[in-house]
């Protein structure tokens, strides 16, 4: 290193030295934490996990509505027989999960994955070509996929790997947010589900294996008995095999996929998956398993109750038991995540978990955000137009404030009319108030008061969601403080 | 290019678990196992003592985030905690800063937009948080901070452990599980663009 570039990175050393060293997290905290996560690995018995709906024939147009995916839509026609590369996954009717996936390398850039599962089509099976792992993007370590689900026969593989060009992909997509695709049959009886993670979880050393949630972006996933919800859903967790792919380009990672099927009583089982955001506890599991509402517990192990009753009774305890263990552990300022959580309830479907489990980033039913830290506050709001027929609510939390008397007070605006207002105290308390939208113009979340306490005020989130109805919020709203 | 077949993934496995035992009763043994476990668990709390403002502050530097500092750090000890065996055997802090710097930190920086809402005010003592001291002191950390994340998570990592923590290449490229030579070209090229980065701030502002 020349002496330009030491005493630059002593300048730089200079600067940060002792930066974000100060902690909240406690000791015993974080070893009682470590102890639980360590015997829920133990009592887990997955690596990688997808939940799968089968749905009761009443109860499969909600399993249907629920589920926030896109999925494009491929011909209908049932493939018989299964390949070598299939296992079906035990106990669970109509899933196949592919295992044993061959790569091939096309150039650098791409490279096409056989699943081994057979597709819809007699005589085909599904095919997974990923671009956009450059060797210089990922010498960079930062790689957004994009990947094609098409299906085929040998020969269109050959023709794949020869002139680089494949059938009409089913569908297109890329990993840098959702990092899964869903296909559809026509008819809506099968469905392949297809996710990869890239470099999640590298921890090193035997034991350490990956435990990734499908499709979800980070965070790990307990292996639950199978349940039914409220609504007659019997949700079942199953393993998923991780295939190894390495491409030409350096890329490591895995992909998982899995083909469900319409069972001989016309029973389709629906794609889901549940996560936990890392590090903390606050799954959904916790909301979806533990649940009667007079006695709701957080127990490691929890129960499986044949019935998921999910009425305001039951959230208000959700709220309660999370909250007083995010408090216990330390972890107060993540009420708002809570909150959200168990107010969607039980039948959180994928994106819907998601995102709700981390509401402050997210950007579904999100109408407009405010966050202050020590500094300037930022705000935040998705495009589009709120819908006034749509029931919204605002979200707000005040932690470990220091000095600051009598609570914060917060406006909510839109078009420069105030349309809810009040104070919430700094006491980790979440206040949830309905929020009347007037018009589809843009809403701002203000809190006037704070701009003078910031050196007081530690955390103030602020946040204004569709009470209910999360699909009919996407692309939804829009707002600037 | 051909993948083996890869089976079932089954129960991860657990450092820890082989010495937790329902079957303590009355064998010598399984006493002396949970006792073992315990006196783990002492070494693991005095552990955590003594290294988590250590690894908050690198998990900060990696993150730009204390909330999603202080995350990391948990995650980093509950994977510590499942191989702590293997972790005391050696230096445990630089185990954790292994398992801390390879934690998926990207993840974040997509999915969360709230990031570096403002100036932290930790680190700084004593010092008059209004004097003009504090906010030049403050202003230099917040520029480097945001440049750091504006690199890829490669290049950050390495100007962390290289050059903010200070450590040989030859341990980076340990704890990176990278080549030495990729250390030296990685640290490289990102300090010439934190440099750059810095440098466009600064004048900006001027």
């Amino acid at each position: 290193m020349s002496s330009s570039e030491d005493e630059f990175a002593a300048r730089l050393r200079a600067a940060v030295e002792g930066a974000g060293a100060s902690t909240t997290l406690d000791t015993g905290a974080v070893v009682r934490r470590s102890r639980h996560r360590a015997r829920v690995r133990r009592g887990g018995a997955v690596a990688a996990t997808l939940a799968c709906v089968a749905a009761a024939a009443v109860a499969a147009p909600a399993a249907l509505g629920a589920l926030a995916t896109t999925p494009a839509v491929a011909p209908a026609s049932v493939g018989e027989g299964t390949s070598a590369a299939e296992v079906t996954a035990a106990g669970v009717p109509g899933v196949t999960v592919a295992e044993g996936a061959v790569a091939h390398e096309v150039d650098d850039e791409r490279t096409v994955i056989d699943l081994g599962l057979d597709a819809w089509v007699p005589g085909e099976r599904f095919f997974v070509t990923f671009a956009g792992a450059s060797p210089n993007e990922v010498a960079t370590d930062d790689v957004d996929l994009t990947f094609d689900v098409w299906a085929g026969d040998d020969a269109d593989l050959a023709t794949a790997l020869e002139t680089g060009t494949t059938p009409e992909p089913f569908t297109t997509g890329s990993d840098a947010n959702r990092g899964y695709l869903v296909v559809r049959s026509a008819d809506g009886a099968h469905e392949l589900v297809v996710a990869d993670m890239i470099s999640f979880d590298d921890g090193p050393g035997p034991g350490d294996g990956e435990k990734l949630v499908l499709g979800a972006p980070s965070g790990d996933l307990y292996a639950t008995e199978p349940f039914r919800t409220s609504s007659g859903d019997l949700v079942q967790s199953i393993d998923v095999a991780a295939n190894p792919v390495r491409t030409g380009s350096g890329w490591a990672g895995n992909v998982y996929a899995v083909r469900v099927d319409a069972t001989q009583d016309a029973v389709t089982p629906r794609f889901w998956a549940m996560d936990a955001p890392s590090g903390t506890l606050y799954c959904a599991r916790a909301c979806v398993a533990v649940w009667d509402g007079s006695e709701a517990t957080l127990d490691p192990e929890p129960r499986t109750p044949s019935d998921l009753p999910m009425g305001d009774r039951g959230r208000i305890a959700c709220v309660d038991a999370l909250t007083a263990e995010a408090q216990e552990e330390g972890h107060e300022r993540y009420v708002g995540d809570i909150a959200a959580t168990c107010r969607v309830g039980a039948e959180v479907a994928l994106e819907e978990a998601t995102s709700t489990l981390n509401s402050w980033a997210s950007e579904r039913g999100e109408v407009a955000s405010l966050s202050y830290g020590r500094g300037s506050p930022t705000t935040h709001g998705n495009s589009g137009a709120p819908d006034p027929q749509q029931a919204y609510t605002l979200l707000a939390t005040c932690t470990r404030a220091v000095g600051a008397d009598g609570g914060v007070a917060y406006r909510v605006l839109q078009g420069g009319v105030v349309i809810a207002e009040g104070e919430i105290a700094c006491s980790s308390t979440i206040v949830e108030v309905p929020v009347p939208l007037t018009s589809t113009g843009p809403v701002t979340i203000d809190v006037p008061a704070v701009t003078d306490e910031l050196d007081e005020l530690e955390q103030f989130y602020a946040t204004v969601l569709v009470d209910t109805d999360w699909t009919a919020a996407a692309g939804v709203t829009s707002s600037q403080g | 290019m051909r993948v083996d077949r890869m089976t079932a993934v089954g129960v991860a496995s657990d450092a820890t678990s082989g010495t937790r035992g329902d079957a303590v009763d009355r064998e010598s043994p399984a006493r002396l196992a949970v006792a073992t476990d315990a006196s783990a668990e002492q070494e693991f709390v005095a552990f955590v003592e003594r290294s988590k403002a250590t690894l908050q502050h690198v998990a900060y530097l990696l993150t730009g985030d204390r909330h999603r500092a202080e995350e990391l750090v948990q995650q980093t000890y509950e994977r510590v905690w499942r191989s702590w065996r293997r972790a005391r055997d050696g230096d445990p802090l630089v185990y954790a800063r292994t398992v801390l710097a390879n934690l998926r930190i990207d993840t974040w920086r997509r999915t969360r937009r709230e990031v570096l809402t403002g100036v932290d005010q930790d680190g700084f003592g004593d010092v008059d948080r209004r004097s003009g001291e504090h906010e030049a002191r403050v202003h230099a950390r917040d520029a480097v901070v945001r440049a750091l994340m504006q690199l890829p998570v490669r290049q950050r990592r390495v100007v962390v452990l290289r050059h903010l923590l200070d450590l040989p290449e030859s341990e980076v490229a340990t704890e990176l599980g990278m080549p030495v030579g990729t250390v030296k070209s990685t640290a490289s090229r990102a300090l010439a663009r934190m440099r750059q980065i810095i440098e466009l701030s600064e004048g900006d502002q001027s």
